[in-house]
Formats: structure tokens, C-alpha cells, sequence
């Protein structure tokens, strides 16, 4: 472990990135309305991808029931979505869980809603966006090569976009690239 | 963990995160969400996430701080790993930051934004589940309808299980991959 008061020495740290260093992948969508969505992100073969943390944002819009086709911001998180590991498939959340459980900051407020400025009849001026931050631990090894899939649904009758990003430790070795699967 | 401390990759793929996610309608007073552990897995929760409905009656006041009570169960064996139900506020870590669960949608004039504070619980309940988990939520809110429980943990297979490569005692021969 790294701490402030230990010598730190360049030759070691460097040594240390050329077998890892901190990446963060990044995976970013629109779902469309009443609609489901794969939203992938390439672990490429650069090696095999640590995942540590999770961290994202979403927008949460709705098409106004009283003036169509005007878009307002209701507040209510109508994305769900499901991680699988694209090697093997294997599924990592039991179901389509809401986006607002998983996802730090979480709502975003999105300038494209009519309420995002002022109140309109329908909808009360949408609130700001969370500004705390707590990364959710998600701790998995995403081998080189593979992909990181996100199924996601959203029942608004509009479309709503998302972000996600995923920090991690990415691991060059040769070695470990020769296959982690089946070691 | 530093990013400088060496990635053993022999025991970071060991390791499966899992969530599970369960939604409750809090129409009677006691209400249970059962988490199912897959074949072969126990279970380790690390920290519960929950979120409940924002809408009263007539779109009322939202509530940041529910009247309810939880406690964690092995579902066959009923056996508690609570001396017993807790608050809720001190069970789950509020996760619905600025959104709400209304399922039939904002009433008009009005938008949901969850006033839950945001915080972050660790739970880290350590003794794994094998069994089914169930939650037992006691207590109701006038109005308020559904509860989210997402329970954010780690898969960790059952190493003694033939399933994995182990010995196998009904055969007496090891699995060629062990």
C-alpha cells in the first residue's frame, strides 16, 4: 500500500506501470423509449481489466402528459439494467435492477427537459442532480479481449441516456494475457 | 489496495460480485423479499442499498427516514443473524439518490426527487449465506407502497463441492482439473 509518508521512488513506481496501472472504461447510451438496449464496452487486448468500482449517471424523462411532444423531468428512474461478463455470458445482477441502485451520483438533471429552467404545469422545476459521490464496490476480473455488457429497459415513453464508468487496475502482463479462463 | 500492489490474478478471479435486487409492496404490516443463492455459491453480503416509494396520499410529503424494521434470515433454517430487526435507517444505506419509485408515475404538477440522505452503509454481514436469504421488514407507512432491497455482495464457490474440481467422495478420484 502507497502512503503519503513512505519514500516514494520513481524507478520502482514506473517499474510497477509497466505491468499495471489505474484505467477507467467508459460506457455511455441512449436507450430508446419503451425499448430495450445492449450497451458494450471493449476490455480490449491491452490485458485483462480489474475491475474495482462502479460510478454513473442517468437521466430520468418522461414525454408530458398534458402538451405532448414536450419532455419534462419527473424524477422517477425508468432504466434498468443488467451486467454480464461477455465471456461466457455470465450474469452478474439477478435481474434488471434500477439504475438508481447501483449508480453514484445517479440522476442527472438533463437541459433537454422543459422543467429543467421553470415549473410547467405538469411537472415541478426538476432538482439538481446529486452531487455526493459514493463509488459502489464491484470487484471482477473482466479478461482481455472480452466485453463488458450492460442490457438495459426503459419503460418512459420517451428516451433516456446513461453514463457509466468502470475504475480499475488494468493488468499487462503476457503472462496473464495467455488466458485466465481455464487457468 | 494500491494500484501499485501486484494483482495476484489466481485469487481476484476467485471472486464474483453479485447483486440482487427484490421489490416489496408494503401492504400488510410484515413483509419478506427472499434472495435466492445459486447451486454451488454461498453468499456475502457486503452492504444492503434500498429505496421506498416517495408518493403519499394525494402526492404528499416524502418520507427520508421510514418507520420500518429489517432482519436478515438463512430462509430454511430460520435461523436469524440479527440478534434482532433493526431500524431501517441503520439496516439499509439509502440508495435512491434524487429518484423515486412511483409506479404509476409523478401526478401532475408535481416531480419526484428523493430527499434520502445519501450515505453509505457497510453491512459486511461475514458469515456467508447458502440458503435462501430472506429479509424480514416490519412496520408500514401510511401510503407508501414498495420498498427496493438490492443487496450488493460476493459469490464465493463452494471449494468442497465436486462441482468445482474437488474430491469427489462418492467416486473417491479426484477431478482431472484439480
Amino acid at each position: 500500500m502507497i502512503r503519503v509518508f513512505n519514500k516514494l521512488s520513481a524507478e520502482k513506481l514506473f517499474a510497477a506501470q509497466r505491468s499495471q496501472y489505474s484505467e477507467t472504461l467508459n460506457m455511455a447510451g441512449v436507450v430508446p423509449a419503451n425499448a430495450g438496449f445492449l450497451a458494450r464496452t471493449d476490455v480490449s487486448n491491452l490485458g485483462h481489466f480489474l475491475c474495482l468500482k462502479i460510478t454513473g449517471s442517468f437521466s430520468t424523462l418522461r414525454i408530458d402528459p398534458l402538451a405532448p411532444p414536450a419532455i419534462i423531468d419527473d424524477g422517477i428512474d425508468h432504466l434498468r439494467g443488467q451486467l454480464i461478463d461477455g465471456a461466457g455470458q455470465r450474469k452478474l445482477f439477478n435481474d434488471f435492477i434500477p439504475l438508481s441502485l447501483f449508480l453514484s451520483p445517479g440522476r442527472r438533471r438533463d437541459v433537454t427537459a422543459t422543467n429543467a429552467v421553470l415549473p410547467t404545469a405538469t411537472a415541478a422545476l426538476a432538482g439538481l442532480g446529486n452531487s455526493l459521490f459514493y463509488p459502489v464496490e464491484f470487484e471482477y476480473l473482466f479478461a482481455a479481449n472480452s466485453q463488458i455488457l450492460l442490457e438495459l429497459r426503459n419503460d418512459s415513453d420517451t428516451l433516456n441516456r446513461f453514463d457509466i464508468a468502470f475504475h480499475g487496475v488494468r493488468i499487462l502482463s503476457g503472462v496473464s494475457v495467455a488466458g485466465v479462463r481455464g487457468v | 489496495m494500491s494500484v501499485f500492489d501486484p494483482v495476484d490474478l489466481r485469487v481476484v478471479q476467485a471472486t464474483q460480485p453479485y447483486f440482487v435486487w427484490g421489490r416489496l409492496a408494503l401492504n400488510v404490516p410484515r413483509v419478506y423479499a427472499m434472495y435466492q443463492v445459486p447451486y454451488g455459491y454461498n453468499y456475502l453480503i457486503r452492504q444492503v442499498i434500498s429505496r421506498w416509494d416517495m408518493v403519499g396520499f394525494g402526492g404528499g410529503p416524502t418520507v427520508t427516514d421510514p418507520p420500518l424494521a429489517a432482519e436478515v434470515f438463512n430462509a430454511a433454517s430460520s435461523r436469524a443473524r440479527q440478534v434482532g430487526p433493526v431500524p431501517f435507517s441503520l439496516f439499509s444505506s439509502p440508495g435512491g439518490e434524487n429518484t423515486a419509485v412511483p409506479l404509476g408515475g409523478a401526478p401532475l404538477g408535481v416531480s419526484f426527487f428523493a430527499t434520502s440522505r445519501t450515505s453509505a452503509r457497510l453491512v459486511n454481514i461475514a458469515f456467508p449465506f447458502g440458503d435462501t436469504i430472506r429479509v424480514e421488514v416490519t412496520g408500514q407507512i401510511p401510503g407508501y407502497t414498495v420498498l427496493d432491497i438490492m443487496l450488493q455482495g460476493y459469490l464465493i464457490a463452494q471449494g468442497n463441492l465436486a462441482l468445482w474440481g474437488a474430491e469427489s467422495p462418492a467416486v473417491g478420484v479426484k477431478n482431472a482439473d484439480s
